[in-house]
């Protein structure tokens, strides 16, 4: 659950960049065809040396769609868990939530008064066509430790962001409290 | 075992020739199920839980449910074959 002071909207949610899941799902993909090609090799060399009857096919099918079907839920587990890794800019904080699985889930929030630097790193060429990279927001506070997130969606955009809302945090009036006299 | 009338072996994995070749693979296909609804039931746990209500996370689900259930059928129909 994701509790927000009142008030306090949502800005921007920030994903790693759909690539790195594509290539989870690519590998899935290959997963799901390759038993399809071992199947058409084996079924000639069975059928060579022994007396097949309808049943095999049966058997192979029934095989293939309990594969299928434990392969469909894996994706969803991978694309769960990468769904769920995100951040979220509101207009007074960087709320960063880590999915590391299933069952292993952080929350850490950073206000922006907090903020030191933020430092992009766009490296390689996939990840200068497609806009992905490492972000790396700094803290200025010793107690709280930096966020970062690799191959985040739109990196220049973030920093943008941030540096924003950063800069209306440190140029707006600090509240005087009068002392009761 | 070589076959009465060609004398090529048959293939071991004849299910058709034991009587409990289907309740064999209905009991894989039952505890299978069971741990579906169990997996699913994580999943939509952290769909509902954390996913703010998304358009995304709604669309996600139903295409996850949708192609299940077509995958099950699939399953089923090989078994009601044997």
């Amino acid at each position: 659950m994701l509790h927000l002071d009142p008030g306090e909207n949502i800005l921007l949610e920030v994903r790693k960049h759909w690539f790195v899941f594509f290539a989870h799902g690519f590998f899935l993909a290959v997963a799901a065809v390759l038993p399809l090609i071992l199947f058409g090799f084996f079924e000639y060399y069975i059928r060579q040396q022994f007396s097949v009857g309808n049943s095999f096919e049966i058997l192979a099918s029934f095989v293939y769609s309990l594969w299928l079907l434990t392969l469909w839920i894996s994706f969803f587990v991978q694309w769960t868990n990468y769904y769920l890794d995100v951040w979220y800019i509101t207009d007074k904080r960087i709320i960063d939530i880590e999915q590391r699985s299933m069952f292993y889930r952080e929350v850490s929030n950073l206000r922006f008064d907090k903020i030191q630097d933020v430092t992009i790193e766009v490296r390689g060429i996939l990840a200068t066509f497609l806009d992905f990279g490492n972000i790396k927001v700094q803290t200025a506070s010793e107690n709280s430790k930096d966020f970062f997130m690799s191959y985040a969606a739109h990196p220049d955009r973030i920093r943008k962001l941030i540096f924003e809302q950063h800069n209306k945090v440190a140029e707006r009036p600090l509240k005087v409290i009068p002392h009761d006299k | 075992m070589p076959n009465a009338n060609s004398g090529v072996p048959e293939f071991p994995f004849e299910l058709s020739g034991f009587a409990n070749g289907g309740a064999i693979l209905w009991t894989v296909f039952a505890l299978f199920v069971a741990l579906y609804i169990i997996v699913s039931a994580v999943l939509v746990y952290h769909w509902n839980r954390y996913g703010l209500g998304s358009r995304t996370i709604f669309f996600a689900q139903a295409v996850f449910f949708v192609v299940s259930i077509f995958l099950f059928a699939g399953t089923i129909i090989s078994i009601l074959a044997l």
